[in-house]
């Protein structure tokens, strides 16, 4: 499995010395999206074309969702220990809203909730 | 959401050609697939390397904000061996490497695929578009139970796209920026996890 990490290891700084090349990113991302739509019609053709699988679609899709809302429920409880327990709230304060944040952030819209964070967090 | 139900629409047309048997099944052989999954996590890579943020959000943070993909994963890897557990019959190994999705459907599940078969891929690809839905459909009650930093555990990998604008939305700005470099750190993380699980367990 070491060819899969090898892919994306070799396709970071690929990336990242063409990121300004707006040709590149296009077509990255449209491969990206085909790729992915190629590959799990593929997936579902394989699912679809065998019957023993078909017949356990229910017990696989139930499967699916206990894992998903553990995981989810795990996160935000170990999110919650972090913030209360660990860091006793420390790391809303820590946050200097700097230039560069605000950089990363230009691309997110912000909402009447963020402008009520914002001031609850200053200071 | 939108991208998420066409990625389902293809998935679902896929399911119904095969129950048709219209496709001959040298179409499903293996390498094609292959290949395109290689081609795949390159331009995956590509699409990391093209995005700077998470270094510029890393120098203007505390070095705290670290931990909180940290603690998704720990959290992740707790809520899994939980699933594990009460679902008795499963390999804990396939638990693991559906959980360790962290929302990215796409390539989770495509990876999980080829690494484990085609029934736990599926199962990967439903569990994390319904932690990318649920997240969608939850941040506002999540924020009000537990504080902004949830819907970010909640979101996963998915925080820094799918799920940043309800983040941004109903927990504050600065959640977003937590939220980019959480998801961007288990962007990352995801092909590797799922790789390490399916090659050492």
């Amino acid at each position: 499995m070491i060819v899969e990490i090898a892919c994306i290891a070799v396709g970071v700084p690929a990336g990242y010395l063409l990121r300004t090349r707006p040709a590149v990113v296009g077509a990255v991302d449209r491969l990206t999206t085909w790729s992915i739509y190629a590959l799990l019609f593929l997936l579902g053709l394989s699912l679809g074309s065998d019957d023993g699988l078909v017949a356990q679609a229910g017990d696989i899709g139930l499967r699916a969702v206990v894992i998903s809302m553990a995981s989810l429920a795990g996160s935000v409880a170990a999110g919650w220990l972090l913030q209360h327990v660990l860091l006793r709230g420390a790391l809303d304060g820590r946050i200097a809203p700097g230039k560069g944040a605000r950089a990363a952030m230009a691309a997110v819209p912000a909402g009447p909730a963020a402008k009520a964070g914002e001031a609850r967090h200053e200071g | 959401m939108k991208g998420s139900l066409i990625i389902l629409g293809f998935f679902l047309s896929g399911v119904l050609l095969g129950r048709l048997d219209i496709i001959p099944r040298a179409a499903e052989a293996g390498s094609l697939a292959s290949w395109a999954l290689y081609m795949l996590l390159f331009v995956v890579g590509m699409g990391i390397g093209f995005d700077t943020r998470s270094f510029r959000i890393l120098r203007e943070l505390h070095v705290k904000v670290a931990l909180v993909p940290l603690f998704v994963g720990i959290g992740t890897l707790g809520g899994s061996l939980a699933a594990w557990a009460l679902l008795g019959d499963m390999p804990l190994r396939d638990v693991l490497g559906v959980g360790a999705g962290f929302g990215y459907y796409s390539l989770s599940s495509i990876m999980i695929t080829k690494m484990g078969n085609a029934a736990l891929g599926s199962m990967a690809l439903i569990a994390n578009i319904s932690r990318e839905l649920a997240t969608l459909l939850a941040a506002p009650l999540l924020v009000r139970l537990f504080g902004g930093l949830a819907p970010v555990m909640a979101g996963g990998a998915t925080s820094m796209d799918t799920s940043l604008p309800v983040i941004a939305r109903f927990a504050g700005e600065r959640y977003g920026i937590i939220a980019v470099f959480s998801g961007m750190v288990l962007t990352v993380a995801v092909p590797i996890l799922v790789t390490a699980i399916f090659t050492w367990m």
